[in-house]
């Protein structure tokens, strides 16, 4: 997905006056001369002369007629949902493996995904548990990673 | 003489050498898994190192540390997923010569160039570490804050697309980098009212979101596996890197002399170090338009000075007992507790176990170059594994890998957050490593601004009052205004014909 | 076809021994505590002295429990962060934490609502105190020459040691509250821990320095830095010719960095009576006091009782402290 320069420019001087405006509310503290707000306020104003920049460069040669041009992939179903699957299933691990557990969590991710990118389900489940268990001994175990245990190692 | 033949005596035990080796594979393996640190690593073998003697507790902790910081550049290289963020710098360029078939010669000058670092840092380390704890003792806050500035040039030499784009990327790693308690106000800023963010946003989930998981995004929404890199075999590796060390000798010299000095300095480290060796690189190089396009000349210079410095972030570490970097601060604790108290009496009282401690260099220098190169050999298999199952499990480490900084689900959260941001970032043509040299450097550059101007009361010229800051200011302010100068001189030149 | 059924055949296998290695389960509940490992979650990130001494203390408390006690490292806040995960962790026994003097603190600043009594205290087993550095060269011979020069007025002086707020910020405005003087003459700079503020003593950017004694003393050592006081009621082993604060200006004020080891509110009874006598056996073993002491902490012991009332008389001390130098919202 890519956003014509003159506007995506624009948008990040935008962003910089939320910046500016954000760092206004922090307050200075007492015996300090200089509060928490002067260098996000620096930063503020850099976003604003880059974006500025970009946005009149973006205007001076202005190839792209669109205000966004979708890439290749947005025009395929299938790819469609293999970009958006990853997302996914991350946000569904971070949700479910405290409760259900790193063991179960990581082998349905990784079966998802390797199905998803064509491989045979039988295969990939297969992969996917002996992955995810090598990952809980190397990491839990070697290393002491606290991998949450959930409901199928309550003990490990 | 005597101190070194009994320092000899307490290196070359078989205890210690076994000792060496398992902590090699150890490193090699931390490092080489994307958001697993030699910090990490070595807080690890904390525990295990309490009921060591000295000589082996201290060889562990080098080992581990020198190998992890090499195989930081092993993902780098193969799948253009920085290990560390020391290897950051050079990931593009790594990558770039991965995908043209020489990976095995990338990562072959990455592991000889780092052990010929660690070994140069090891002999200045012996020779002068009392003579250079002066210079490190130069530096105030007015200092640092040049220097870190001086960094954050970098990112502009990084990237070969757009310049605005580059800085823009700067900026947004440094606005990320404001999040959290206020290092000066100890206050809250852009938490949103949530304890995670009071945290900050810490470097390594970002690292593994923007090029990890935008890599798996990429690969999601390629039609077929066109990001597939050959592993042709280029037979005898040496051969090549010693062909490169020969085209490349300036790099190699100059590398290894940025490794040290900025090493030295507690509060800089091998990370910095990486970067700016890189950006010196680039500037001084006759073909400076072929960085990041799988050139091999900053990967020499950048590799040489990462791990020369972490050798010589142990001389404050030593003389003053001021650690260096993390891992150094982890080390004085060990130290510590072996009864070897750092600081110039050691030097005198126990002179033996000192000369001992910098033998260890040497020695984990040596044992990383055949295990490193098994690394090499074993690593480069991976890419015969199909990506279409390879990107999957890249993914599923990357989750432990951001899950483990702070055994939370947050870092999930935030990897999560950058993959997007940075996926979207390079469709749209900013480069990444700008971010996260913000990310790495405004800590500091912050820090050592806000200290300053409380120190200064808002006096301006206390920035360049004291001498070596002087110096540094005028260094910063040459590079900053060197682009303008050329725009302006080639502008004068374009106009003088039509005036 | 045959060589493909085969590594199928393997894998599964290999899959089921995994299934089989990870699922060595115990039970849940504290009937029998403890039966599986223990998390010690860490406020301050690995390398710190915090994390060092939570470190010896898990490894030794390993070896006595006969389960492995993994240090967890939760930073973030100036300790908000690891001391919210204790505090709001499963009161089973099977996390504990390293709680420290930030408890004592932070609340006070408006950071957190968690109060020491969020906690399940089981034993104080460090402490360390601060002590005031000045350069070698500096023209100061003892603090008193430094409250003169304070009272002159003519250059503020400028110290470090801490961040804003931090430890040492506050035991400095508690010194200096407790002799009569304004908190607010001496400026402070914040920095990120002791050692960036001793190194930048060092190179002649601040004037005073309060640190803990075992981070300076390598300074020290190479004739870079004076202690000037110890902020104790006893002088240090490291220099017993430094006097205390009460020797030397009659305030008998005094703070400690001091930690110990405590578990959520509401801790089962017979886990919290196994912890205190184990924890009690390790504070008073010699191995642990060397290995505490050598890195120039403190081994200081209190049971648990003991060790709630120091935390709540900890509190109101550095609650005045921080209300004097205009620290509490």
């Amino acid at each position: 997905m890519r956003i014509y320069d003159g506007l995506l420019g624009w948008l990040i001087a935008l962003g910089g006056g939320g910046v500016i405006l954000g760092a206004s509310s922090l307050p200075t503290p007492a015996g300090q001369p200089y509060g928490p707000a002067l260098f996000p306020t620096l930063l503020g104003v850099g976003l604003v002369v880059c974006g500025a920049s970009l946005g009149l460069a973006g205007r001076r040669h202005s190839l792209q007629r669109r205000w966004v041009n979708l890439a290749s992939w947005t025009r395929s179903p299938s790819r469609q949902r293999r970009v958006i699957l990853v997302p996914v299933t991350i946000a569904a691990y971070a949700a479910l493996a405290p409760t259900v557990g790193f063991l179960l969590t990581m082998t349905g991710v990784l079966t998802v995904l390797m199905t998803a990118l064509g491989r045979p389900r039988l295969e990939t489940f297969v992969i996917a548990l002996v992955t995810a268990g090598t990952i809980q001994v190397l990491f839990g175990g070697l290393l002491r990673v606290p991998l949450p245990p959930g409901v199928l190692l309550p003990g490990f | 003489m005597d101190a070194l033949g009994a320092a000899f005596g307490l290196v070359l035990q078989p205890d210690v050498l076994v000792a060496v080796g398992l902590a090699a594979v150890f490193g090699l393996f931390v490092g080489a898994i994307p958001g697993l640190t030699a910090t990490m690593a070595v807080a690890l073998l904390v525990p295990v190192t309490i009921f060591m003697e000295p000589v082996p507790a201290v060889a562990v902790v080098v080992t581990v540390v020198a190998t992890a910081i090499f195989a930081g550049d092993i993902p780098g290289a193969l799948l253009r997923i920085p290990g560390t963020p020391a290897s950051a710098a050079y990931t593009d360029d790594a990558f770039a010569m991965s995908r043209s078939g020489e990976a095995e010669l990338a990562l072959g000058v990455s592991l000889v160039y780092s052990v010929l670092g660690g070994l140069v840092g090891a002999v200045v380390l012996t020779a002068a570490a009392p003579l250079l704890a002066e210079f490190a003792l130069q530096f105030s806050s007015f200092e640092y804050f040049w220097l870190a500035s001086l960094g954050l040039t970098c990112a502009v030499f990084m990237s070969a697309q757009s310049r605005v784009k580059a800085i823009g990327s700067l900026l947004l790693g440094l606005l990320v980098s404001t999040v959290g308690l206020d290092v000066v106000s100890g206050q809250a800023r852009f938490t949103f009212g949530t304890t995670e963010l009071l945290g900050g946003v810490h470097f390594i989930p970002v690292l593994i979101g923007m090029f990890a998981v935008s890599e798996v995004i990429r690969h999601m929404a390629a039609s077929t596996s066109d990001l597939r890199v050959p592993a042709r075999r280029i037979g005898n590796i040496f051969a090549g890197v010693a062909a490169v060390g020969r085209r490349h000798w300036r790099s190699v010299v100059r590398g290894n002399a940025l490794g040290v000095g900025i090493g030295i300095l507690p509060g800089a480290g091998g990370d910095i170090a990486a970067w700016i060796a890189y950006a010196v690189s680039k500037r001084c190089s006759r073909q400076p338009e072929r960085y990041g396009t799988g050139h091999v000349e900053g990967i020499v210079e950048s590799a040489s000075a990462n791990n020369s410095a972490l050798a010589s972030a142990w001389i404050p570490t030593l003389v003053f007992g001021i650690p260096g970097d993390s891992t150094t601060a982890i080390i004085i604790g060990v130290l510590y507790m072996q009864g070897l108290n750092p600081g110039p009496t050691v030097f005198l009282e126990r002179p033996e176990l000192v000369y001992a401690v910098f033998l260890t260099f040497f020695l984990a220098n040596l044992v990383m170059l055949p295990l490193g190169l098994a690394a090499i050999k074993s690593a480069t298999l991976l890419l015969r594994v199909p990506r279409d199952l390879l990107m999957p499990i890249i993914l599923g480490c990357c989750i432990v890998g951001a899950f483990a900084i702070n055994n939370a689900a947050f870092g999930i959260v935030v990897m999560l957050v950058f993959g997007l941001v940075g996926f979207l970032m390079e469709e749209n043509g900013f480069p990444l490593t700008p971010a996260i040299l913000g990310m790495v450097l405004g800590r500091m550059v912050e820090e050592q601004f806000m200290i300053s101007m409380i120190k200064a009361e808002g006096n301006v010229l206390a920035f360049v009052d004291r001498p070596i800051a002087a110096l540094l200011a005028a260094l910063a302010v040459t590079v900053w205004a060197w682009p303008a100068v050329k725009t302006l001189r080639s502008r004068v030149a374009g106009l003088r014909p039509v005036g | 076809m045959g060589g493909m059924r085969r590594r199928l055949g393997v894998m599964i296998g290999l899959a089921a021994l995994v299934a089989v290695g990870c699922g060595g389960a115990g039970e849940l509940g504290t009937a029998g505590w403890p039966n599986r490992p223990i998390t010690m979650l860490v406020a301050f990130g690995a390398g710190g002295g915090t994390d060092a001494n939570a470190r010896i203390v898990s490894g030794l408390l390993e070896r006595e429990l006969g389960q492995p006690v993994n240090v967890v490292n939760r930073t973030g806040g100036g300790g908000v962060v690891g001391h919210t995960a204790i505090a709001n962790a499963e009161p089973d026994g099977y996390t504990l934490g390293y709680v420290v003097a930030e408890v004592a603190m932070m609340h006070w600043a408006g950071l957190t609502d968690l109060t020491f009594e969020a906690f399940t205290p089981l034993a104080m087993l460090t402490g360390t105190p601060g002590a005031v550095f000045v350069r070698s060269d500096a023209p100061w011979e003892s603090i008193d020459d430094v409250l003169d020069e304070i009272d002159r007025g003519a250059e503020i002086l400028q110290a470090s040691g801490s961040g804003q707020g931090g430890i040492w910020h506050v035991t400095l405005a508690g010194v200096l509250r407790s002799l009569a003087r304004d908190p607010g003459a001496v400026t402070w700079v914040p920095h990120q821990g002791a050692a960036p503020a001793l190194a930048d003593l060092a190179a002649g950017g601040v004037d005073l320095v309060v640190s803990a004694p075992a981070e300076a003393r390598g300074l020290v050592d190479a004739g870079r830095i004076r202690p000037l006081v110890v902020i104790d009621t006893e002088r240090h082993r490291l220099w017993p010719d430094v006097p205390t604060l009460a020797e030397a200006t009659g305030s008998d004020w005094n703070a400690l960095a001091w930690g110990g080891v405590a578990g959520p509110a509401g801790l089962p009874a017979d886990v919290v009576a196994t912890l205190q006598a184990t924890l009690g056996g390790i504070a008073r073993s010699e191995e642990f006091i060397e290995l505490i002491e050598r890195r120039g902490t403190g081994a200081i012991y209190r049971d648990a009782g003991g060790f709630r009332e120091y935390m709540a008389a900890s509190d109101a001390s550095f609650g005045q402290a921080m209300a004097a130098v205009g620290l509490v919202p």
